[in-house]
């Protein structure tokens, strides 16, 4: 199934806000697994997952606006690493990671080599009750 | 004439790291010298981030994972940090920069990276920046070994490994290889020559300087016991080049000892082996043979075009005669460990 026919049939958790031809043709359901996000609450908010689009309003030149409307995660084994990583940045300092399980029903996603995921969820997907884990509760 | 860049100006390249949104930029600024930004938290600006101007050879060390972008940070080029908008950025990508008060430096928490962030952390790959795929490599080692010898060992390999890379980029002609070609020859001429030893670190530290070292060896293991393994991660090509020479090197021992001989006693009765690149051999035909000794030094390395070095040399043959014993002797160290035993290339 194409990303168009997703989108005609699947409400996305952004699409008041997504821009044409977003999420790319390129987009593919998330592998089954555990990924890591970094989050500003504990527990988790819904807030947590909004975009940065959706929570700012604010469009930035030269910057993909469909990417500004996704939720950044990590994949898998490597991804806690790279997410204490992160948080070696002085945006992300203050961050606290948590660990969620997707499945195929969560959205539309690019992998990149990095393990950095670009993901846009369905409106029907919730995020916080995919929470595995928190900060200090074996999201290791 | 095309007018030259302001410092105070620089242009977004990309996206190095992206995590919700831009975390961390790349741009360019005066002399096209790379400048890394960081998005950071800043009151009188709607989108601000903070940045610093690198030095070329800081870049490359930290593409190769060197060095941390706190290091970047702690030796910025010029001296100075900088606040920019992104809000403001042109429809052409510029930005205008603004310089950063002592007190804002000094405010690490809210503006600096954190020790131990490296170049294999961004989530976006480096355009323009070949990102080849390193293959893991595999010698066997028997006897006792000391921690220095695996050192010592592993320093003369990762020389004729860089020196590989070398006769591999000799070959190449384009005009991003000119450009390199260029910044091998000012790296040749900055040096005295004056130490009259191994040159130690000198193939890595002219790779590092022309931007040619974008897949360095690596030691990734060692396995000691007798016999055991040393695993280093590199391109394999290159290593197989290496290697290829060091299995040959017999064949072409008694020449290329003789020449190496040759050329270090001329050198050492022409007071020349700490003499600067200025220092003049004491008749035309000594320069010569010195020459012809060179060529014979640098085929038994593998060199497919001494031609080539002694034009890197800017034809200044006591340098180039520097330049190919140091190559010969990382040969000469290495087949040592080989000939006793000690190393088998393949088992």
């Amino acid at each position: 199934m194409s990303v168009d026919d997703i989108k005609a049939e699947k409400q996305f958790r952004e699409s008041d806000i997504l821009p044409n031809g977003c999420p790319p043709a390129e987009a593919e359901k998330p592998k089954e697994g555990e990924y890591f996000r970094l989050v500003d609450t504990n527990p988790p908010s819904q807030q947590d997952f909004d975009s940065i689009y959706k929570l700012t309003g604010k469009e930035r030149r030269n910057i993909d606006l469909c990417r500004l409307s996704s939720c950044s995660l990590f994949l898998g084994a490597v991804g806690r690493r790279n997410m204490e990583n992160k948080r070696k940045l002085p945006k992300l300092r203050k961050k606290l990671i948590i660990k969620i399980r997707l499945n195929e029903e969560a959205g539309l996603m690019i992998t990149a080599d990095s393990g950095h995921c670009d993901l846009w969820m369905y409106s029907d997907f919730d995020p916080v009750k995919a929470v595995v884990s928190e900060e200090g509760e074996g999201a290791q | 004439m095309t007018r030259r860049v302001p410092r105070y100006q620089a242009t977004i390249k990309q996206t190095l790291i992206f995590y919700d949104a831009p975390q961390m930029l790349l741009l360019s600024g005066q002399d096209d010298n790379p400048i890394v930004a960081l998005a950071v938290d800043h009151e009188d600006m709607a989108d601000p981030f903070f940045a610093c101007y690198v030095t070329k050879p800081h870049w490359q060390q930290y593409l190769s994972g060197k060095v941390d972008l706190r290091y970047l940070y702690d030796n910025p080029m010029f001296g100075n940090h900088y606040f920019f908008d992104l809000e403001s950025v042109e429809e052409d990508k510029r930005v205008n920069l603004t310089k950063a008060t002592p007190a804002q430096v000094k405010d690490e928490e809210a503006y600096w990276p954190g020790h131990g962030f490296f170049s294999y952390n961004h989530t976006e790959e480096i355009e323009g920046h070949q990102k080849v795929k390193t293959n893991e490599q595999r010698l066997f080692i028997d006897g006792t070994w000391d921690t220095t010898e695996f050192s010592d060992f592993m320093r003369s390999l990762s020389g004729i490994y860089d020196i590989h890379v070398l006769n591999d980029f000799i070959g190449i002609s384009n005009k991003a290889a000119e450009q390199g070609w260029q910044r091998l020859k000012s790296a040749i001429a900055k040096r005295r020559w004056t130490a009259g030893g191994s040159y130690i670190n000198f193939f890595s530290n002219l790779l590092g300087a022309a931007e040619l070292n974008n897949q360095p060896m690596r030691l990734s293991g060692i396995q000691y016991a007798s016999p055991g393994h040393l695993n280093f991660s590199c391109n394999k090509a290159t290593y197989e080049a290496a290697i290829h020479t060091l299995q040959n090197y017999e064949m072409t021992e008694e020449e290329a000892s003789k020449a190496f001989q040759h050329i270090n006693k001329v050198l050492d009765r022409e007071k020349l082996k700490t003499a600067s690149p200025e220092a003049e051999f004491s008749s035309d035909d000594i320069r010569d043979h010195v020459q012809d000794s060179a060529d014979v030094l640098l085929r038994a390395t593998g060199i497919k075009r001494p031609d080539k070095i002694r034009q890197l040399c800017d034809d200044n043959i006591l340098v180039y005669a520097k330049v190919s014993l140091a190559m010969f002797r990382r040969y000469k160290n290495a087949h040592a460990y080989i000939s006793k035993g000690r190393v088998q290339l393949s088992q």
